[in-house]
Formats: structure tokens, sequence, C-alpha cells
């Protein structure tokens, strides 16, 4: 087990490499000159451009800009924004607060999508399960930012339940209604993920042996049919997890929070390789880690998965 | 044992109709069966598949699937009327009073949850007291024939156990009681002997005394008494398993299933079914997936701990020898209904119901002679053509596959460590052209593993095998593609072998299509021919595999097999699936085409019984080696090694010496 996680983590060694190098000739590549687009329409002087290019590393070739970039991380600097903040700190900033949209989503979708879908599944055929259908039909039919301007405006706007926005003031309420419209369209995949297994499972041949031994029908749902239906949906949320990080920026710019989605967006746009690179990296280990943690569950869930 | 039948009935079943409501209304299963079943009883019904003898089953339990439900009648267990009780009533009655052991014990075990869980939860769930071994308020349980639990008797836990164990190796190699002191090695075999009586979880705290005694302690009560610390859950579950006959159940107990082999789960769930000591046992084929050996060990420990503990079976099989033989009582159910019902023996001898009459006739493990009809037209053919030198062979004999010392090892990855597996050690035999060949062993033995070398579906890593005289390992790939041609598969599984996606002429035309034989005319016609061959209605081309039964299936694999007119057919346990009457069916097919069309089969089956009625000659495998050859009358006649005996003696229903004198009357031969 303890050698089986040891070989995940030194895999990750490998990908870090791959995901910067890959990341930074992208961003290389795009196309358009960021430095000349800081001036805007005007455009800034060759001395100061020539200034801000060498500040930046802009005028070395790309394998150079890219170990300077490597060296930069060695010792901890991971560099400056052309603002001239360091990224470190657009991180600190911006991670955290994507981090607990991020979670709240993850157990609104598991939480809910797990429940309805077990008794959408027990009640197979009847109306609860039809209706519940038909609306997560919906919620993956519907594009997420009319979900979100629908929820903003009648939660926010006219019942003002919560904040209609979030802005500096990142609270758990205000947090509330971007995080379920975050996770809509992955809690109305693990309901039906939930729903197809559960009532698969019910006709196990095991699960009437359990019933054929005197169990009650609660025990016999909870213990034999439960735990194992939620095989595949441990597996779905732990690549949701990743997707929820980095794949916010709709979200985030409706409800306008400051997290990692938007800040990435507009690093993209302004073609800074320096914080592209960084928050990429970060999202490629968080999915990393997103995995290995799923597989460990996996195997707490399943015993015939064994790691050696 | 049979009852005194003025006893109250623990199970009665009148009159009852079970129906599944389907697309196309209501379909019924079960059309107004009656059953008997008295306290510590016996009974078993027979049935092929659909008959509605699992359907009657389940809904003694209410556990009828999907949209099953009773249409009418009466269930009565001890006077309460199972069809209208409510749900409460009967989460009571399940487990408690009435057991059951499931059919297949491959998917009846939750994969997630250790064996000794989803025992202790049958304890749990029934509320039964695990010092004693019984429920709680119903003192009935744990009765060994001789030794009745004195009141206040407990079980004996692991802790109690070791404890006593070690009081008798001191007290035997110091001496005590005016007893001398014994030597190292007494003492030791002393403790042994104490230590194999001794089941935790299982022997009570007077058995305990008694073994102690036996292994030549002089007063071992006191010792015993001392024991404060009676069994509990753990040691009662490993006690359960033990009874079971599964061993190092302590151990085991921890283990999930797919660490289990198919035997010792079938223990196990046998230990679920009897965990509360129900008064019904209701034994679904338990042992139909199971190796015949396996087999019978499982049923004859199945009948001993039954019988121990007074407790009424149902048995429910296809097989009607096993019925047979492990029954006092048999009911016959045909189309959903019960169409006969007596003594066991009474039925053999002197079947009245013409269904009764042609499942006593087909019934594998009772017939005992090779399927003559067609086949006397094959032999005297051949004595023709061998007089007449027809055959062309120089020696008189004409092997069309020999196989030479075939080993083959795999590679087992371990932990860490790689392992080599002999999967087939040093197997020769021959297979004459236009007769049958039987490899018979248990799973595991190697058998099918000579099959796929032989279809050249794996190397082997030693030996040779020759087919009409040339060495396959020096095929080159279009020869290999011609070989092909020569030998074809029939599979155990006509479910998993037809491709679902191919129409029943596809899958018939495919292989002709890949041979290039023929134009798109003369196929067809060869479909026609082929399912003409086979017995089948010609507008079959048409279906699907779904639309078909398991018996119909098997004869599309057979006239795919035949398409390309190979010389060889290799049947891996080509009838095991199927229910009697079918596999009676099917083997009289092959023994037809054997005859008209001069092939050769290499038969692979676990199955004895049919090796009896349709081999020339047998192979016996164990382990990878082939122990026993001979002709099939000498094998059966006259074994010469132990384990074909034992293989022999595990067929269902082969000691009944009722038989011979009951199918004399119906056999067509």
């Amino acid at each position: 087990m303890v050698r089986y996680i040891g070989r995940r983590l030194l895999q990750m060694i490998p990908v870090f490499f791959g995901a910067t190098l890959l990341i930074y000739a992208m961003v290389f590549a795009l196309p358009g000159d960021p430095i000349q687009a800081l001036g805007g329409d005007r455009g800034l002087a060759p001395a100061v451009a020539d200034q801000i290019r060498e500040q930046y590393n802009l005028d070395k070739p790309f394998f150079v800009q890219y170990l300077l970039y490597l060296k930069g991380i060695v010792t901890l600097d991971f560099g400056n924004s052309f603002s001239g903040q360091p990224v470190m700190d657009i991180v600190k900033r911006a991670f955290p607060i994507t981090f607990r949209l991020a979670m709240m989503a993850i157990v609104f979708e598991a939480v809910f999508g797990i429940l309805f879908g077990l008794i959408a599944g027990l009640r197979k055929g009847k109306i609860f399960d039809a209706t519940v259908l038909v609306v997560s039909l919906l919620v993956i039919a519907v594009p997420t930012f009319v979900i979100g301007f629908v929820v903003q405006f009648f939660f926010g706007v006219r019942l003002q339940w919560f904040p209609p926005t979030v802005g500096g003031n990142v609270s758990f309420e205000s947090l509330l209604m971007p995080a379920v419209v975050l996770g809509a369209v992955s809690f109305a995949y693990v309901l039906r993920l939930t729903r197809t297994s559960v009532a698969e499972n019910l006709s196990a041949d095991y699960v009437r042996t359990a019933t054929a031994k005197g169990l009650s029908r609660g025990r016999v749902v909870n213990v034999h049919v439960l735990r194992n239906s939620l095989i595949p949906v441990v597996t779905f949320l732990g690549a949701d997890l990743g997707a929820l990080m980095g794949g916010a920026i709709v979200t985030e710019g409706i409800f306008n929070v400051a997290g990692v989605g938007g800040t990435l967006y507009q690093a993209i746009i302004r073609g800074e390789p320096t914080t592209v690179v960084t928050f990429v990296t970060i999202l490629v280990v968080v999915y990393i880690v997103g995995n290995l943690l799923v597989d460990l569950l996996y195997a707490v869930l399943d015993p015939r998965i064994r790691y050696a | 044992m049979t009852q005194s039948h003025a006893q109250e009935p623990l199970l009665e079943i009148r009159d009852l109709d079970v129906s599944f409501t389907t697309a196309n209304g209501e379909v019924p299963a079960v059309r107004g069966a009656n059953l008997t079943i008295y306290p510590g009883q016996s009974v078993a019904i027979v049935g092929e598949s659909g008959s509605g003898k699992s359907t009657t089953a389940h809904a003694i339990i209410s556990l009828l699937p999907g949209t099953g439900r009773v249409t009418g009648g009466s269930i009565r267990f001890e006077g309460t009327e199972i069809t209208t009780a409510s749900k409460q009533e009967i989460v009571d009655l399940r487990g408690r009073s009435i057991g059951l052991v499931p059919q297949d014990p491959m998917s009846n075990l939750n994969p997630v949850w250790s064996i000794g869980f989803q025992v202790k939860e049958a304890l749990r769930a029934n509320n039964v007291d695990v010092t004693r071994g019984a429920r709680k308020g119903l003192e009935s349980a744990l009765v060994t024939s001789e030794t009745a639990v004195a009141d206040g008797d407990r079980l004996i836990g692991r802790k109690s156990k070791s404890a006593l164990l070690d009081v008798l190796r001191r007290s035997l190699l110091e001496g005590h009681d005016g007893k001398p002191p014994v030597s190292q090695k007494t003492a030791d075999a002393a403790v042994r002997a104490a230590d194999a009586r001794i089941v935790v979880g299982s022997t009570t705290r007077l058995e305990a005394v008694n073994a102690l005694e036996d292994a030549g302690m002089a007063t071992a009560g006191p010792a015993v008494d001392a024991q404060r610390v009676s069994a509990d859950l753990d040691d009662r579950v490993a006690g359960l398993l033990a009874e079971a006959g599964l061993p190092d159940a302590l151990r085991r107990a921890k283990q999930y299933p797919h660490e289990f082999s198919g035997g010792m789960r079938q223990r196990a769930l046998i230990a679920i079914g009897l965990a509360a000591r129900p008064k019904l046992l209701i034994a679904d084929e338990p042992t139909s997936a199971l190796d015949v050996t396996v087999q019978r060990t499982i049923l004859d420990h199945l009948e001993g701990l039954t019988r121990e503990l007074g407790t009424a079976v149902l048995f429910i099989t296809h097989d009607l020898g096993l019925a047979a033989e492990r029954a006092e009582h048999l009911v016959v159910m045909y189309r959903g209904k019960v169409v006969e019902s007596g003594p066991s023996r009474q039925i053999l001898a002197d079947p009245r119901h013409p269904y009764t009459q042609r499942l006593v006739a087909a019934a594998p493990s009772l017939a005992s002679r090779r399927i003559q009809s067609a086949k006397q037209a094959g032999v005297q053919a051949k004595e023709l053509k061998a007089t007449t030198g027809g055959t062309g062979a120089a020696g008189g004999r004409d092997d069309v596959v020999v196989v030479k010392n075939l080993t083959k090892v795999f590679q087992i990855r371990g932990s860490g460590k790689q392992k080599d597996f002999k999967a087939v050690d040093d197997v020769s035999f021959s297979l004459e052209r236009g007769t049958t060949m039987a490899l018979v062993g248990e799973s595991g033995s190697g058998k099918s593993t000579v099959a796929n070398i032989m279809l050249n579906l794996l190397e082997p890593t030693e030996g040779s095998i020759h087919f009409d005289g040339v060495d396959l390992s020096t095929l080159g790939s279009s020869e290999l593609f011609d070989f092909r041609r020569r030998v074809q598969p029939i599979f155990q599984n006509p479910y998993g072998s037809l491709d679902p996606m191919y129409s029943i002429f596809r899958t018939i035309e495919e292989p002709l299509r890949i041979h290039k034989v023929g134009s798109k005319k003369e196929r067809e016609q060869r479909v026609r021919e082929l399912l003409d061959m086979v017995a089948l209605p010609q507008s079959t081309m048409r279906r699907f595999p779904n639309e078909l039964s398991g018996g119909q299936r098997q004869r599309i694999a057979i006239a795919r097999a035949l398409a390309l007119r190979p010389e060889v057919i290799v049947c891996d346990e080509a009838v095991s699936a199927l229910d009697v009457l079918v596999q009676a069916q099917i083997l009289e097919l092959l023994n037809d085409l054997q005859t008209e069309l001069g092939l050769s089969y290499l038969f692979i089956t676990h199955d004895l019984a049919v090796v009896r009625q349709i081999a020339d000659r047998v192979c016996v495998m164990k382990s990878g080696r082939i122990i026993e050859a001979a002709t099939t009358d000498e094998v059966f006649d006259t074994p010469r090694e132990e384990y074909t005996r034992e293989l022999l003696g595990a067929i269902p229903g082969a000691n009944l010496d009722v038989v011979p004198a009951g199918l004399e009357g119906i056999d067509p031969a």
C-alpha cells in the first residue's frame, strides 16, 4: 500500500515537467505580442517594451525562458505577473476561494445526487423516479450560464435570500448559490448514475440472499445495495473534483467570484506565461492527487481491489 | 426417518397460483401446485427450467422476483398463512424459521463484505443468542443426536479453547489425579486430538469435557467450569462455518468471497442459511454449479447437519438422480403444474406421468449405456469398411489427432514473486477417426487447457499435437487457416458463445464467408441445410440469439461448428449448461451427426454421466495429468484408480439400486 502511494507520487514528477513544458510552449505560441498589448491603442515606446521584455525574460529563446522559469520554481520564486504582483500572491488569493467553492459543490452533488438517486432507484418507474429523471435531464440540457443567471435573479435579486454576487465578501452564504449552480450538472449525473446502479444491484442475487437471511429492508438497502452502488459514483466524483477546480469560469463570472477560473482566463488573455503555467500546474497536481484519493477510496469500498 | 404423518405439517401449499405481469398481460408460472412438508422431512421439487420449481420455492419466503405475485391458493407455514402475512411477519419468518441456500455460490455473496460479516448479519438479524447458538427464547436448536444442550450449557470460545488445551497439556506432562506424567510425544498427540474435536463456537462445554477426558485428562469438568468466557459473535460465526465444513474457519471468516472457491462459498451460504436454526431449509439447486466430488461432500454435509438439527429440507433441482438420492419425497413439476408426487423410490421405479417417464429415461445419472439407436448403424458401417479395407489406414486404426507429452506451464504473478503452475503435465492420447474421446476431470484439472491447445488457441510449453499426421507447431498462417476449418469448437455457455447482435443466419454464415466458401446463394442454401441438420426450422435464420432457448442456441452453435464440414469437433462442456431433457436431445443429435458425417469428437466434461452416453474412450485427468485412460465400459465397470472411483461414486443417484429395474420398462433402446 505504502509502496503503491509512493509510486503514484513519484509518477507526479514527470507529469509536472511535462505539463509545465507543454503549457509554457502553448502560451509562447499564442498569437500577438503581449507586451505591445499592455500599451493599449497607443502602444509602448520601443525602449520601454524592450525593458519589460528583458525583465520578464521574453527576449530570450523559448527553452532558455522555460529553464529560467524552472530555476525560479526550484528557489520557490514563481515569478511576477505583468502587473508586478508575485504569482504566488495571486495563487494564495484565488485558490482558497475556488477550493471552498468546489468543495461545497461536490458535497452538494454527492449528498443530494446519491440521496435522490437512491430513492429513485428504489422506486424505479414510480412518480418520484419519473419526476427526478425529467428534472435531471433539464439540468443537464440547459447551459450553466442560463441556470446561473436565473438562480441569481430569483434567489439573489427578487427574493434576496442570498447575496447576488460574492465579490470581496467570501462567506458560506454568499458561496452557497454559486456552489449549487456549479454542482448542478454533476448533481444530475451523480443522481442518474446512482439510480441506475441501485436499480441494477437491487436485483443482484446477493441482495436476495441478504433478504432471505431475515434482514430488514433498510439494512439490506444500506449495507448491501448502497455500498456496491457507490463504486462507480465515487469514480465520477473524483474526476469531477478536478473539473470543478479549473472549469468554474462561467459560474465565477456570473457571481463575481475572484477565483481560479476568472484569474486564469484573464492571464491567458494577457499571455502571461508565469501565471498561466503556475495555475495550470497546480490544477494538474490537484487532479492527480484527487485521482489518487479516488483510487484509494475505491480499495476501501471494494475489497477485490488491492494495490501492491 | 419418515415422520409419522399424524403430525401437523410444517409447510402446506394448496392450489398455489403464481403469475408474472408482462407487457402481454399475466403469464402464469405456477398453476395449482400442492405440496406438504412435515417437520424434519426432506422433499425435492424436480423439473426443468421454467417448470415453476424455483418460483414455488421463492413464493414460500415471499421473494418472487420482479412482477411475480401469488394470485391464488394458500401457503401455510406452521399454521400461519404466508400469502396474506404482513411485511414484518415475513421478515421475521425469513432466516429464523425458513432458511435459504441459493443456487449460484458465485453471485450470492456480496463481494464487498467479508464472509464472517455476512454470516454475522444472519445471527444479528435473527436475534440469536451466540453463547448458546440458539435463538433467544427458543431452546430448540443445536441438538446433536446424543448430546442435547443441557440448560445453561454454553459454546466454547477461542480464548477458552486455548486455555483448555494448555491445561490439558500441562496436566498430561506433569501427571495429575494419580495419573503418571506422559511423554512429550504422547501429550502432543493428545492435544492435537482434542484440538480437532473442540470447534470454537460450535462445541458445547459438555462436549468439551468429553473431548478432554477422551484425550486422557482424568477429570476435565472443573477445568471447563473454570472458563468464564463463552463464545462471542466471531466465535459463533467460525463455529457455523466449521459446521458447514469450512476448514480453518476462524481465519477464513475474515476473507472476502473472491478469495473463496465455489465449494467454499457454497459452504458459507449453507452456514448462513442454517445460522438461525430454521425449521425449514430451502436448497435451490445448491450444488449445480459445482464439481461432482465437491457436490457430493457438500450434500453429504448438508444432509448430516440438517438431520442432526432436525431441519426439514426442500430441494429444488433439475437433477432427478440428485433428488432421488437426497430426498424422501419427490414432487415433479412441469409447466407450472405438479404432475406427480410421492416417495422417491416409488416415482423412480414406477413413474406414472409421461413427463416423469421421460425425465427418468433421460436422467443422465441414471441412464447407464451409450446412446445406441443411430450408433449401431455406424458401428456396422465401420465394420463393413474394415472388412473391405475401406479406411485405408495402415494399421487399421486411423488416429486423426495424436497428442504427445503435452505440457503447459503458466506463470502466476503472486506477491512479487513469479510462480510456475503446470496446468497440463505430460499428457498423451490419441483420437481415432469417427469416435468420441472424453476428457474428464474437475475444474482445475487442466482439461480445458488441453482443449485450447488442441484448437491452437494456446501454445504448448512442451510436447506436440499431430493433426492428421501434421505437427501443429509447424503450421504457417495459411495452413493454420485451413486447420481451423477442419477443427471446430462448441463451447459450454450457449448464451455467451453467440454474438447477440448477429442474426442466426449471419452467425452460421460467418465461417463460410471468412473461408470464402461458395457464392452468396450457395451459402444461404448451406445455412438452410445446417438448420435442417440440427432440427431447427429454417425460419430460425432471421431470428436473434436472445429469442431462442438454451437448447436451441446450443443447436445453433453446433450448426455453426458444422458449417465448414470439419473433421474434429472439440466440445468443451457442450451440454453442461443445459437441462437434462435438452441435454439428452443434444447428445443424441451429436451422436447422429457423428454417424452421418464421420465426425470425431473430443468431449471435455466434468460430468461422467454424460461421458457414459457419448464417449467411446475416456481419459480421466487430475491436476494436469491423465491418471486413467481406457474404453468407457472399462472405466465405468472396472475403474482402476481410486480417484476415478470417487468421481463415479459422486454421480448423484449412482448408488440407487432401484434404478435399473425402474428403467427397463421405459428405455427405448
